[in-house]
């Protein structure tokens, strides 16, 4: 069951400089997977990131736990939405958080 | 969690007594395939010893017979030549002393030798040398037969003097040229007890053998045998060897396993094996089988367990919901609440109807994320704000920028999805108010809309908002559905195709809201869902009759 879950998301941290990481985030986020970004966030800010940059292209699918911990995470660092596929980037229109978070095309 | 220890306590014990009570069928039928099994191996196995046993037997019978047989010229060679000199010599007494002497030793194959004359009725040796043969001591007509009997013979005859404390073979021969007068004999002595051990190294040590005169087993016409048990018991092998006139009955049984013990031992080396194989099965196929129980019963404890946290989950979850919907004049008022498939824990979902003053209510739906009993709390609060917020004559946009104080989603890891409208139900006049929620459905005789709205943020993630409102106003006979993501939300697809496949399953015609719930929900049933989902509607009553 775990494994099965793991599957549906992967979570991919890279440096862009000391300060910029970019969470590089696929497959799946819900209430099982959405720990794993708070996680990678985590880690990323305690290597010294101050700015996270979460790139969503690969995101297929995102409920309200993602939501809530994409927004956690702004407490921690600035935080830019890159690339947010359609099914991100509809999410993020429809329960008013454009404003919320700065999108990267 | 104590009702849970006491539950699974009670079960071992439950078990317990199971386990006293019976085996199950499955070891039963384990241990006898395993018994059977092992038989009729320990039973192949048995007789191909026996039969590689007796195979043995037979070739070293047979190998022993083979010695015996070249020993019998050892015997009769000397016999003969001393005949057909005889025969020739006219029965010369030096030259049959001649030959003979040197073999009527110690050690050599005769004690005695004598040759006679068989065309006459003188019933004595005309020479002899060596002891006096056993011959003489018999009776006239048996001498007269034997000396028949040998001149009969042309060749070796043989006669078994073999009672007494001094038994003795007595072999003859008669030329086989001339006329046969002369008969060449001789004796060879038996021991008194007629056994003669094997030695231990030779290469019939592990053998019990015995030799008989004549075909039959006959005990007075025994000659040698290694035993005094006679006659040979269990396994034995008997072969006949030709001698002379009559032949000699060679049995032979092993003392010992032929092939070597280990192969004796094989059938119960198999057999303890299976057994204690079948046994292993057996015990391991039980505790299989009683762990499989034991996991059926604890399923089964567990799907109580599950059933009795569902309905707490949902005795609470209803007890945070509006308990009866307040009867409204002009308006039909249904809600429905969605339990998902992870519906152990309280969902985050609700609508509320509140009436106010002048004709007006205030309703609300609104979508704590998260689940459990935090989301739950969050979701009372909210409701209980609203309500409170309505009473003293909050406009929808108003009570949602209040709402912002109550919950922070950095400290209590929580948002909410809000949609606050107010409705003057006889002018059909709606203002809403949305903080991050789904538009919700308008339904009229033109079209199945959303009913467009101003997304604010969701409440709880940022306190530096002002909501906005706007006022529709609605035609007679409309109906207004406001719904949770739960009812669209799809792995795969973006919220906006979950919405239009919302939209199309709105039935067309006259339905009752129920029915309009009934058809919303029905696009989920065939999808995994674990969110929960709310439903509010809202229908203007007409005067018109139902068509």
């Amino acid at each position: 069951m775990e494994d099965q879950q793991a599957e549906t998301l992967s979570v991919e941290i890279t440096f862009e400089g000391d300060r910029t990481a970019v969470v590089r985030v696929a497959g799946e986020i819900d209430c099982a997977t959405s720990d794993r970004v708070t996680q990678a966030s985590d880690e990323a800010v305690r290597d010294g990131a101050t700015r996270l940059i979460f790139d969503m292209s690969a995101v297929t699918f995102m409920d309200s736990s993602g939501i809530a911990a994409l927004i956690a995470t702004r407490s921690l660092a600035d935080v830019t939405l890159r690339k947010p596929s359609p099914a991100v980037a509809r999410l993020i229109e429809t329960t008013g958080l454009t404003d919320t978070f700065v999108v990267e095309p | 969690m104590v009702t849970e220890q006491v539950i699974v306590g009670s079960l071992e014990s439950d078990d317990d007594g199971y386990r006293a009570r019976r085996i199950h069928g499955g070891t039963v039928a384990v241990l006898l395939a395993g018994l059977a099994l092992t038989l009729a191996v320990v039973v192949a196995t048995q007789a191909a010893f026996e039969s590689n046993e007796d195979r043995l037997l037979q070739q070293r019978t047979r190998e022993a017979a083979a010695v015996l047989t070249a020993a019998l010229p050892g015997i009769q060679t000397p016999l003969a030549s001393a005949a057909q000199v005889a025969e020739q010599d006219g029965g010369d007494q030096v030259s049959f002393t001649r030959i003979m002497s040197a073999l009527v030793t110690s050690g050599g194959p005769y004690v005695s030798a004598s040759l006679w004359r068989a065309d006459t009725d003188t019933l004595r040796p005309l020479v002899v040398v060596g002891g006096a043969p056993k011959l003489v001591t018999q009776p006239p007509p048996i001498i007269r037969q034997f000396l028949d009997q040998a001149s009969a013979a042309q060749g070796l005859a043989v006669i078994g003097l073999l009672d007494g404390d001094n038994p003795r073979l007595g072999y003859s021969y008669t030329s086989l040229i001339g006329e046969a007068r002369y008969v060449a004999y001789a004796e060879g002595a038996l021991p008194a007890d007629r056994t003669s051990v094997v030695p231990a190294d030779s290469a019939f040590a592990d053998l019990d053998y015995a030799v008989y005169l004549g075909e039959r087993e006959n005990p007075t016409a025994l000659l040698a045998s290694s035993t005094a048990k006679l006659p040979l018991q269990g396994r034995r092998e008997d072969e006949a060897v030709a001698f002379g006139d009559t032949s000699l009955l060679l049995v032979m049984a092993p003392t010992t396993h032929l092939a070597g013990d280990l192969l004796a031992t094989l059938p119960w080396l198999v057999a303890a094996v299976g057994l204690l194989t079948t046994l292993g099965a057996t015990l391991l196929n039980e505790r299989l089988l009683r762990r499989g129980d034991q996991a059926n019963s604890l399923a089964a404890t567990n799907r109580e367990l599950y059933t009795k946290q569902l309905s707490v989950a949902r005795t609470l979850q209803h007890s945070l919901l509006p308990q009866q919907l307040p009867a409204v004049a002009g308006l039909q008022v249904a809600a429905r609440y969605i339990p998902g498939v992870a519906g152990l824990d309280i969902g985050g979902d609700w609508y509320d109807v509140v009436e106010l003053a002048e004709n007006r209510i205030l309703i609300a739906v609104g979508d704590v994320s998260g689940r459990g009993l935090e989301a739950g709390t969050a979701m009372a609060s909210l409701r209980f704000a609203i309500r409170a917020f309505a009473s003293r004559g909050d406009e929808p946009s108003t009570i949602l920028t209040s709402l912002t104080r109550l919950l922070d989603v950095e400290q209590d890891g929580h948002f909410a999805t809000v949609l606050c409208a107010m409705i003057d139900v006889p002018e059909r006049v709606i203002t809403i108010a949305n903080a991050g929620h789904p538009s919700p459905l308008l339904i009229d005789d033109a079209a199945v809309t959303y009913l467009p709205t101003e997304v604010g943020p969701p409440i709880g993630v940022t306190r530096d908002v002002r909501y906005a409102a706007m006022t529709h106003r609605l035609h007679e006979g409309s109906t207004l559905v406001i719904f949770t993501d739960g009812l669209f939300e799809r792995r795969g697809e973006t919220v906006d195709e979950g919405l239009e496949r919302l939209r199309r399953a709105v039935p067309t015609g006259a339905h009752t809201l129920e029915e309009v719930f009934d058809c919303l929900l029905s696009i989920q049933t065939n999808h995994e869902t674990h969110d929960d989902g709310a439903i509010l509607g809202v229908r203007w009553k007409t005067n018109r009759p139902k068509p």
